[in-house]
């Protein structure tokens, strides 16, 4: 099942716009049916209150500025029910493709795509992403550090010149950095496994 | 070593431009700013033109836009579809862009124009991907009504539209000035 994911992810845009009248709440309900049976907690969506105003602000917000109103209420014209129809189906077609994006995360995990870059070329992806990920904690130290002492030395104005020169300390602490990372990657610690 | 320090270089670029979507990024989206995407791009724009001065290679900024893009799963935001696609597509953009002017002055401007110009254009194809292309009808009357209100003729919406996405080019195009200033003063400061 796991292979067919992604395949069936892809093709709910390119069906759900082709579809219309009942053909597109049986496909939308099949999608719905078959996503919460492979992740029960796509289902989540269903308790957060700001799914719920997203849908209403959806559903009604259209069919209500939109010209051509003819639906009446005491009297009043409301709302238009042509958009009305085409907002439901814009919210049944988000609900549909919400629920997939949750399956779909479920089901692919950052090595997965890794591996997919590796397939198409990139063979050292992975190792990157690692050595990368590793190295965050020092990068931030870095910002941060910069941005204190730029404060220290008289303030923290937002000028084009004060800009300029928070870029340029921080990218040249970046290049000392990747400096120390040639060496490493020079003296074998990454470059078999990245040939 | 070159081929060490090329890839030092790739990593590093990417591992400042995938702190700034991991953290910067979830940071923008929790307080729901305007023109978030603009905002992202215009620190993302300076990062890839001065990672490319440095490994001025074919393919690298891809690499660095892959990298990117996987360390993005890892945000506090967990694996967001929509960066995720926005940050290859930017990369793949800027290394179409750089390849073709060979990474000169003019390919840094193309670059940052159009990086930034695609935000807008990004969350309408997500919208259209995701909402189905129903939406753009909705988004179609709405940028008439806007058109009235700016007391103009409806027939020029789409002018309107125009418009913002040129001003949008023409701030990226900034941003490109200024990364090439940057990216030209640290390789004379540093001469590797």
């Amino acid at each position: 099942m796991k292979r067919l994911i992604w395949p069936i992810f892809i093709s709910i845009p390119v069906l759900l716009n082709t579809l219309s009248g009942v053909s597109f709440y049986a496909a939308s309900a099949l999608y719905l049916v078959i996503g919460f049976s492979l992740n029960r907690g796509s289902l989540n969506f269903f308790k957060k209150w700001r799914f719920w105003v997203f849908v209403l602000f959806i559903v009604s917000f259209y069919p209500l500025i939109m010209p051509g109103k003819d639906i009446r209420i005491f009297g009043f014209a409301l709302a238009s029910k042509k958009y009305l129809l085409e907002s439901l189906k814009i919210a049944i077609t988000g609900l549909v493709m919400f629920t997939w994006i949750f399956v779909l995360t479920s089901y692919t995990s950052p090595q997965d795509i890794a591996g997919f870059f590796a397939r198409l070329g990139m063979r050292d992806i992975g190792v990157y992403v690692t050595i990368a990920l590793n190295l965050v904690p020092i990068i931030v130290h870095s910002v941060e550090t910069t941005y204190l002492a730029m404060r220290l030395r008289g303030g923290f104005r937002w000028s084009i010149r004060r800009l300029t020169l928070f870029v340029i300390t921080v990218f040249r602490n970046v290049i000392l950095l990747a400096e120390n990372l040639t060496i490493a990657i020079a003296l074998e610690g990454f470059e078999k496994c990245c040939s | 070593m070159q081929r060490s320090r090329e890839r030092a270089y790739i990593v590093v670029f990417a591992l400042v431009w995938g702190v700034w979507e991991m953290f910067g990024g979830a940071v923008v989206h929790a307080l729901n700013l305007p023109f978030k995407g603009v905002f992202m791009s215009l620190v993302a724009v300076p990062i890839i033109l001065t990672a490319r001065t440095f490994v001025p290679t074919r393919g690298s900024t891809l690499k660095i836009g892959v990298i990117v893009a996987i360390m993005k799963i890892f945000s506090p935001g967990g694996f967001v579809l929509s960066p995720f696609l926005a940050i290859l597509i930017e990369a793949t953009m800027a290394e179409v862009i750089l390849s073709l002017t060979r990474s000169t002055f003019p390919g840094y401007i193309l670059t940052g124009g159009f990086i930034v110009m695609w935000s807008p254009l990004h969350r309408l194809l997500i919208q259209g991907l995701i909402l189905s292309k129903r939406i753009y009808y909705f988004y179609l009357e709405l940028l008439k009504k806007l058109t009235g209100l700016l007391g103009l003729p409806e027939s020029q919406a789409l002018k309107v539209f125009l418009g913002y996405l040129v001003i949008l080019f023409i701030v990226g195009a900034l941003d490109g000035l200024f990364a090439y200033i940057v990216s030209r003063r640290l390789k004379e400061e540093v001469r590797i």
